[in-house]
């Protein structure tokens, strides 16, 4: 990035906060430290953002969550079942179904074909030459816990969860060991099954203002085997993300914060013996990106 | 947490290129230098050798071969070259390639080998490590290994994780590596750019112990393809101008893309598709031969002009490259086979090639070096070095090996 386009931006991001954090402002629709908790909200309670989820409290107990825009590449849908509300202690259940598969066998808009994997436009146009290693049709159920504690401007929160990867036909697809995200993604399908265990802490320190903390941990299956037996893929995929969240409006707020990923996505380094000759050894990949996003809460 | 999930994922993707300085390993390497080091291997045993001496004079000789070995894919039908939807191997697939190539080298028994196109931790290839996997499978020691495409995932048919190079093997020590960066196509769109591999001329130089002559330079290089804007004739001229520069007896083998000056046929080959069925970016564009002319008019090159002849027929004796393989068609009846020549060994001015040492590896059962101007009065190759082939080239890969026997007097 450009030294020129870091001032310019840090100039907006300046000029944006002045102004939101100066105004007076009355209470936000949702309790900032909440997002993302599990904590379920008032009925008819909804929230969007740019890159976080649609979610919709469609009953006292029942609510929905659907990401826009990556619902038409990969079909999806959360259900969070409330089954205890004491002292402050949230209990939900999580069943979801989601279709990966979908992004692969899709060509731009729906889907990410010829990118992720093969266009196959050969074998389209002449069956006959060898079959394309195209990935079969799958789907991914996701059954689930969370728990959430609210106390004053805190909130503790905790999610257990299960995917795993039904193929309807033909092949399951090879893992695609890439970025964390992506891998953790489609590791039902691709590596058969997922288990994630997440935590999260968000604290209140101003009325504007929350900041949060959030652990991950992601542990997958074996897959079809694509690289060397004697050296298989680690299976544990970690995350540590650090956000703030800042109203900008009663119904407007932004997040920002950085997040961290540890994975094995076949990386490897030379190192080299007493005499300089270099034998690969494999290392994990760490990956840090920023988080942003505009959030609409009503 | 699915959600979440997407969330951090498509943030992430909308975000790359802002934030490529926060991943420690960059999502392709740029190779932003003008020259390093090659990467320095030897295989697990040693085998001991010596070095070759010419008959009755100070001197040595050394076996000499130079092969594009596409990634140990053998023949199988790769999405780019729009014959399949090949995308990548299993492991079984990789190994099995590997311990073909690994025959038909020993059977050469080169001491200097030149390999393009070799991988060491790519997702279509299994994560092999074929550098290391040819040291130990092989009469040759030690290894110099050119990285020219390093990506830590290109998103182009799930191809994924790319590490592809060149690579010299040599009986003989190998006492200093150069990998010098070549020009860079033009004529690429902004997002291709920085996936698609880059071209760098590896060089080494080999301790000869024991012999009259105390060190050679070997290279290894493969240039561009499918460029419209004239980067491979300025790879090519680089070069040429690189070996002008060379202060030690040198030998240059590889893949240089590129006609012979006196080819037959410049175009219309059986095996490129009358009507493009997948996306033009592997359309092979014209040939330019000419640019291999002052390599052919300076140095000493394994096979002459004068032995390619003027005509198609007794050139096909010397083709190198073929994209379909003997078990497909082209649709019109045509079965694979080879049908132009790519590959070349040319060796510093003061130096030569053995006579009658000298061929293209091209099929089963070919005795190498028979040539027929290079036979003597009975008829049998002037080289007594001449074996006959057991291992099937044109199955190993879409090029032939060229090889011949180096002489380099003090």
């Amino acid at each position: 990035m450009s030294r020129a386009l870091k001032a310019f931006l840090s100039l907006i991001m300046l000029t944006l906060m002045t102004l939101t954090l100066g105004a007076p402002v009355s209470l936000t629709a949702r309790p900032l430290e909440e997002r993302d908790s599990g904590i379920t909200q008032p009925k008819g309670a909804w929230s969007v953002g740019l890159f976080n989820p649609l979610s919709w409290q469609v009953s006292e107990r029942v609510g929905l969550e659907v990401h826009p825009l990556a619902f038409f590449a990969a079909p999806h849908l959360t259900l969070s079942h409330q089954l205890s509300t004491h002292n402050g202690h949230h209990i939900s259940a999580l069943y979801g179904l989601s279709a990966p598969s979908w992004a692969l066998k899709n060509s731009l808009p729906f889907g990410l074909r010829g990118y992720l994997g093969p266009s196959c436009l050969v074998n389209a146009a002449e069956p006959e030459r060898e079959g394309c290693q195209e990935s079969g049709w799958g789907l991914s159920p996701l059954l689930g816990a969370r728990w959430a504690h609210k106390q004053g401007p805190q909130v503790l929160s905790a999610t257990l969860d299960v995917a795993v990867g039904v193929m309807l036909s033909g092949e399951r697809p090879t893992p695609l060991d890439t970025y964390a995200p992506v891998e953790v993604l489609f590791a039902p399908l691709t590596n058969t099954w997922r288990a994630h265990l997440g935590a999260r802490a968000a604290r209140r320190i101003a009325d504007r203002l929350s900041l949060s903390l959030e652990l991950n941990v992601w542990r997958t299956g074996e897959g079809p085997a694509l690289g060397l037996e004697a050296e298989p893929k680690s299976p544990w995929v970690l995350s540590a993300h650090a956000g703030a969240d800042v109203a900008l409006t009663t119904h407007l707020s932004a997040t920002l914060g950085v997040i961290y990923y540890n994975s094995d996505q076949r990386a490897t380094r030379y190192v080299l013996d007493s005499e300089g000759y270099a034998q690969q050894e494999r290392v994990r990949s760490h990956d840090v990106w920023p988080t942003l996003d505009l959030i609409w809460s009503y | 947490m699915i959600l979440n999930t997407w969330s951090r994922l498509i943030a992430a993707l909308l975000l790359q290129g802002a934030t490529l300085m926060s991943a420690c390993e960059p999502i392709a390497d740029p190779l932003e230098f003008s020259q390093d080091k090659g990467v320095l291997m030897r295989a697990r045993s040693l085998t001991p050798t010596s070095v070759m001496s010419l008959e009755g004079e100070e001197g040595a000789a050394l076996r000499v071969m130079a092969w594009n070995v596409k990634y140990a894919a053998r023949r199988l039908p790769f999405w780019f070259d729009c014959w399949g939807d090949r995308v990548s191997m299993s492991q079984q697939e990789v190994e099995d390639s590997i311990n073909a190539l690994a025959a038909l080298i020993n059977e050469a028994d080169p001491d200097v080998l030149m390999i393009e196109e070799v991988e060491v931790n790519s997702r279509r290839s299994a994560y092999y490590d074929m550098v290391q996997a040819l040291l130990d499978k092989t009469q040759l020691n030690y290894a110099a290994y050119f990285a020219s495409w390093d990506s830590r995932y290109v998103p182009s048919e799930g191809l994924g994780r790319v590490n592809l190079g060149n690579a010299i093997l040599s009986k003989h020590r190998i006492s200093s590596t150069a990998r010098i960066r070549q020009q860079d196509r033009t004529d690429l769109d902004a997002v291709t750019e920085p996936f698609y591999l880059k071209r760098v001329v590896g060089r080494v130089v080999l301790e000869l112990e024991g012999s009259a002559v105390a060190q050679v330079a070997a290279y290894v290089v493969h240039t561009e393809a499918y460029d419209v804007d004239g980067t491979k004739a300025a790879q090519i001229a680089h070069i040429k101008e690189l070996l002008d520069q060379e202060a030690l007896p040198f030998v240059v083998g590889g893949d240089f893309n590129e006609l012979p000056p006196n080819a037959a046929r410049l175009e219309g080959f059986p095996d490129e598709r009358e009507e493009a069925l997948c996306s033009d970016e592997f359309t092979q564009p014209p040939y330019t031969p000419e640019v291999m002319r002052p390599f052919f008019e300076e140095l000493q090159p394994s096979i002459p002009l004068e032995l390619y002849g003027d005509e198609e027929g007794a050139q096909a004796r010397f083709y190198t490259h073929s994209v379909l393989g003997p078990d497909e068609d082209n649709g019109r009846g045509w079965q694979g086979e080879w049908n132009r020549t790519l590959d070349y060994l040319f060796a510093s001015p003061q130096s030569a090639w053995r006579a009658g040492s000298v061929d293209v590896l091209q099929r089963v059962g070919q005795r190498v070096g028979v040539i027929a101007s290079q036979l003597n009065a009975s008829g049998e190759p002037l080289d007594t070095l001449s074996w006959t082939l057991e291992s099937d080239p044109l199955t190993l890969s879409d090029h032939a090996p060229t090889f011949g026997v180096w002489e380099v007097r003090p």
